[in-house]
């Protein structure tokens, strides 16, 4: 089955663009071109899976995340900003993955279908913010828990920024793909709950990815 | 600021060494007023002549005014301009008024006492301690003293001149007028000056504005407009196109986003510089992922350089879609990947002479004190891993 996807952009012909590489394996159900369209659009037609501009006009993409509280979509951030506070704050707002406009057509639609499963997707760019922010151990960590990355988690994430799929990682690191995923998804969730002070000052420390 | 720069404030007329007569205090004040300095030299020689009120305005003017130095001597002449130091322009300030004022009175024959000059020049000297404050800032406790001090030296200076030239028994009533009469035009006049200023500063806002558009116009006209037309220009050549494109969209994020001036020499920004010139070269688009950044160094640069190597080879021989660059660095090692998903070859089968990848990668970076290697499986892509201790041990 095909799955339901919601196309916000401010640009007709970016989303063009992205409707013609997804060509018909996915279901395009709904595009909007701004933050109260978004939302509306995405009430309206409960879509799987969002594909997100990072910047709109009337607000950016956070504010479609918070409007849309209850929705059980799925966000994949995609865009050409690089900037490191635009991507961590689209993250931190719920979306479940990053990915430049750069990715491939099958690319793209591999990210959707790992998206509509719960999973989490990060370009090698994220994974690169990703292990940049964690770079350095906290002073003090509140939540080692939260605070900090593990060694696994490290290596996932540092095969990722090199341009490997979860699956040529599970080969490389001798696990299943559903462990390179689970690792995925505790990264995301570490980036999106950990109160670490760095990450916000490194987020604004770092304008150009 | 520049010093030539025009300012919307007035400022102090400038001394300059070229046009000079004597201090250049005449031709300063000509350039200032639109007056022939010859007229304002004439004039001040007259004043000096009878009663050498001429000399002490000169004087005063002197060093009041802002004056010139040459930067380097040797050189093209390359003025600087240089601020006397705010007391001996409040001195010089003072003596100009002064003057002046002896000046009115002879020659009008006001009937001031000589003897009533001197809080004439008290009241000028705390006047001009009071201007002199700039912008008056609460937080600032010598610049609170400054402003009080100068309205008490004026207050007792205009006390002692009524009280020198009116006698004391009727001073207490002039003052008394003289504040009435003050509050009153005050009154008049302050909404009017207010509305004035506020107008300047708007005035200013807007140009500010204007300026920062056109510039913002110019920017889009050099870089934006000129590749869209060389696009539509090179429609039908696909690479062509893409490359223009892509160049144009490095440009503009470096514009927007980037904060560091071309050139830079550490490491995140002379990645991101050798990745697009190979880009350019060759069409490929490659990413690049940095985590940490340091000052180049002779090692690191051999390391870049072997990078640029293995980024050339993914692009001519991969027939990749995309190029992945991942470089990390810490204190102790650094360690740099390009990887694509493009033909592979079989490593074992690449002649020994092949100077590219023995060369330029392996040895480069044998030499650095480091270590590449390269995996590579036909149909899987290549991979060259380039690693490098930070120190020598």
């Amino acid at each position: 089955m095909k799955r339901r996807v919601v196309l916000v952009d401010d640009h007709e012909l970016v989303r063009v663009g992205v409707r013609s590489a997804l060509g018909d394996r996915v279901e395009v159900v709904g595009e909007a071109a701004d933050v109260p369209s978004a939302i509306a659009v995405i009430a309206a037609t409960q879509p799987e899976v969002v594909l997100l501009d990072v910047h709109l006009p009337g607000g950016d993409a956070p504010a479609v995340l918070a409007g849309l509280p209850d929705t059980s979509a799925r966000f994949l951030a995609l865009s050409v900003s690089d900037a490191a506070d635009d991507v961590i704050a689209v993250i931190r707002a719920g979306a479940r993955g990053y990915v430049t406009k750069a990715i491939s057509g099958p690319e793209l639609v591999d990210a959707i279908e790992r998206i509509a499963l719960g999973d989490a997707v990060f370009s090698p760019r994220l994974a690169g913010f990703v292990l940049d922010a964690f770079a350095k151990a906290p002073p003090e960590a509140p939540d080692p828990e939260l605070d900090q990355l593990t060694t696994r988690e490290r290596e996932v994430l540092r095969l990722l920024a090199r341009g490997y799929a979860y699956k040529e990682i599970s080969t490389r690191l001798s696990i299943s793909v559903k462990t390179v995923e689970s690792h995925a998804s505790a990264v995301l969730r570490k980036l999106q709950l950990s109160n670490r002070r760095e990450l916000s000052r490194w987020a604004e420390g770092r304008r150009l990815g | 600021m520049l010093a030539d720069a025009p300012s919307p404030y007035w400022q102090m007329p400038r001394l300059e060494p070229r046009a000079r007569w004597l201090a250049g205090v005449a031709s300063a004040i000509a350039r200032e007023v639109g007056v022939d300095a010859l007229v304002l030299r004439l004039a001040f020689v007259c004043l000096a002549l009878s009663g050498g009120v001429g000399l002490a305005v000169y004087a005063g003017a002197w060093l009041a005014f802002t004056f010139y130095e040459r930067s380097h001597p040797g050189r093209a002449y390359a003025p600087v301009a240089k601020g006397r130091t705010p007391t001996r322009r409040l001195v010089g300030v003072a003596a100009v008024v002064l003057g002046l004022f002896a000046l009115a009175n002879d020659a009008l024959s006001l009937g001031v006492h000589d003897a009533a000059l001197w809080p004439v020049g008290v009241a000028a000297f705390g006047m001009l301690l009071a201007w002199s404050s700039g912008k008056v800032d609460w937080a600032a406790p010598f610049e609170l003293v400054r402003a009080v001090g100068g309205l008490v030296l004026v207050a007792g200076g205009v006390i002692a001149f009524i009280a020198l030239n009116v006698g004391a028994a009727a001073a207490p009533k002039a003052l008394l007028v003289g504040t009435v009469v003050l509050s009153g035009v005050v009154l008049v006049v302050a909404p009017w000056v207010w509305r004035a200023a506020s107008q300047v500063s708007q005035a200013r806002l807007e140009r500010a504005r204007a300026d920062e558009r056109a510039e913002l116009a110019a920017h889009l006209h050099d870089s934006v407009l000129q590749t869209l037309s060389s696009i539509q220009r090179s429609a039908g050549d696909r690479s062509a196109t893409l490359k223009l494109a892509r160049q144009q969209e490095r440009e503009l994020r470096q514009w927007l986003f980037g904060k560091k001036p071309a050139g830079a020499s550490d490491l995140r920004s002379a990645l991101a510089r050798v990745g697009a010139e190979v880009e350019e070269q060759f069409g490929v688009p490659i990413e690049i992922v940095v985590v940490g950044d340091a000052p180049l160094d002779e090692r690191l640069e051999a390391a870049l350089a072997a990078a640029r190597e293995a980024m050339i080879n993914a692009s001519q021989h991969s027939g990749a879609a995309r190029i992945d660059v991942y470089a990390e660095l810490d204190e102790d090692s650094f360690e740099l990947f390009v990887r694509d998903t493009g033909r592979g070859f079989d490593p074992r089968a690449v002649p020994p002479d092949r100077h590219g990848v023995s060369g330029s990668i392996v040895q480069r970076l044998a030499r650095a004190g480091g270590r590449a290697t390269i995996s590579s499986q036909p149909d899987s892509g290549t991979e060259v891993a380039l690693s490098l201790p930070r120190r020598v041990s």
